[in-house]
């Protein structure tokens, strides 16, 4: 299955998102940024599918700074 | 009754709601914004950012990603000036300036900094925005308006003001308007809004913000932790984590947030209010200081009294009526000047929307008798 995660600049950008997930019915999961990808304590964007275009538009269109990448729970 | 007639300092009571939101805040929540991962903070953090979104309605801008916390309008207002001002600038100003702007501008003035002026009024302290062009120079840079005088009630037509000096900054002191009235920064094309949380939003003191249309305008004014590009000693330059660095006020932002969402329902009407004034203005030793057109009129007004001090007006007032109000200089010297009014000042009567129609009959009898 694809996982991969989503990673915003702040708190306020995750919440945003995570709401316009919740709207446009977007199965997602709030995680721990994984250590290898940033040393903050923060927190990102697990999609376990892959992502709508339509999201990727929402990030840009709202200006945020994001990085998707793979999602490793190891 | 409720006789407590100083809302403009601080409203009371608050609606029921913000002191559960804070109860439960203190009791089931905890937390800070955004520095873990783990469900308390997410609750947090959603706590702040949808107070922000609720304060962005307000402000009547779709623009929430410019709004910052802040511990006051205070707080906010030296965020602004003190970002804002740079070497030979110049700077209008109304007449009716708190010292929560006067203060740091006549610091930047015997610093050198900045030149500084006052824009034209008629007697009630209105701007004459026809006068307003003239006053501004090649090196205006930013106009600042208090919307609604604290001392008056006067309400600033920021809209034509805006109009008028085109693209010169204005900030809007918005702290005894915002509740009460429109501040349409979209429409009106505010550049810059300083506000507190705790006199008509309803919200707890130690809360309060600002906006501001180009953020890149100005630096942080405090430097600090903000759980976002931690091994930089910079400050990140991205919004809001640029404006908010520390550990904000969470139990007031939550308490805040109810306020936004609770707006009380008021037992009086506008009509109510402004015969209230008129009745005042009826009995002989008092003279009410107000807005020369009712629709500038602010939910606040002052008196003075033929005979007597403000102070002592406001003491019998408590002492013999249990009505509190607000007597002296309400830190807005400038505006006493203004009026004429200074050093002794004026006895400030502030209402809410918990103030019924008996609640005033109560007010206008005891002034009666105060001769």
């Amino acid at each position: 299955m694809t996982e991969t995660i989503i990673i915003l600049q702040n708190i306020r950008q995750v919440i945003k998102t995570e709401k316009w997930c919740v709207n446009n019915l977007v199965d997602h999961k709030i995680v721990p940024v994984p250590k290898e990808y940033s040393s903050e304590c923060g927190m990102c964007i697990l999609i376990q599918s892959e992502i709508p275009e339509s999201l990727i538009s929402y990030l840009e269109e709202s200006n945020f700074t994001f990085q998707i990448k793979d999602y490793k729970t190891a | 009754m409720n006789l407590y007639f100083d809302n403009s300092s601080t409203s009371f009571p608050k609606p029921k709601a913000v002191a559960d939101a804070m109860s439960d805040f203190m009791q089931h929540v905890g937390g800070t914004y955004g520095r873990a991962a783990y469900q308390r903070i997410w609750q947090t953090s959603s706590i702040v950012e949808d107070c922000r979104e609720l304060l962005a309605e307000t402000l009547e801008t779709k623009a929430s990603d410019n709004i910052f916390f802040t511990l006051n309008a205070t707080h906010a207002l030296n965020t602004l000036i003190k970002g804002l001002c740079k070497p030979g600038c110049h700077i209008i100003t109304s007449p009716l300036e708190h010292n929560a702007v006067a203060r740091p501008l006549y610091l930047l003035q015997e610093q050198g900094i900045i030149e500084w002026d006052i824009a034209e009024a008629d007697a009630d302290g209105k701007i004459k925005v026809d006068k307003l062009k003239s006053q501004l120079q090649k090196n205006t840079s930013l106009v600042i308006i208090n919307h609604t005088s604290n001392v008056t009630g006067v309400t600033q037509p920021i809209k034509d003001i805006k109009k008028t000096i085109g693209g010169i900054k204005l900030l809007v002191d918005a702290t005894q308007s915002i509740g009460c009235r429109p501040i349409g920064v979209d429409a009106n094309d505010i550049d810059m809004v300083a506000f507190t949380g705790h006199k008509m939003l309803f919200g707890p003191t130690g809360t309060g913000g600002f906006f501001i249309k180009n953020p890149n305008m100005i630096d942080s004014f405090i430097q600090g932790g903000t759980g976002s590009n931690s091994l930089s000693y910079e400050m990140p330059h991205f919004t809001p984590d640029k404006f908010e660095a520390g550990t904000q006020n969470m139990v007031g932002i939550a308490g805040l947030n109810a306020a936004l969402s609770n707006t009380p329902e008021p037992l009086h009407t506008r009509n109510d209010f402004l015969e209230l004034i008129e009745k005042l203005e009826e009995i002989p030793h008092i003279n009410v200081m107000k807005a020369n057109n009712p629709e500038d009129q602010g939910r606040l007004f002052s008196i003075t009294h033929t005979s007597r001090t403000p102070s002592e007006v406001a003491h019998t007032l408590y002492n013999e009526y249990e009505i509190e109000t607000r007597a002296g200089l309400h830190c807005s010297p400038m505006a006493h000047q203004f009026y004429g009014t200074a050093p002794v000042g004026t006895c400030r009567i502030s209402v809410s929307p918990f103030h019924s129609t008996d609640d005033f009959d109560e007010l206008i009898s005891a002034l009666k008798a105060i001769k």
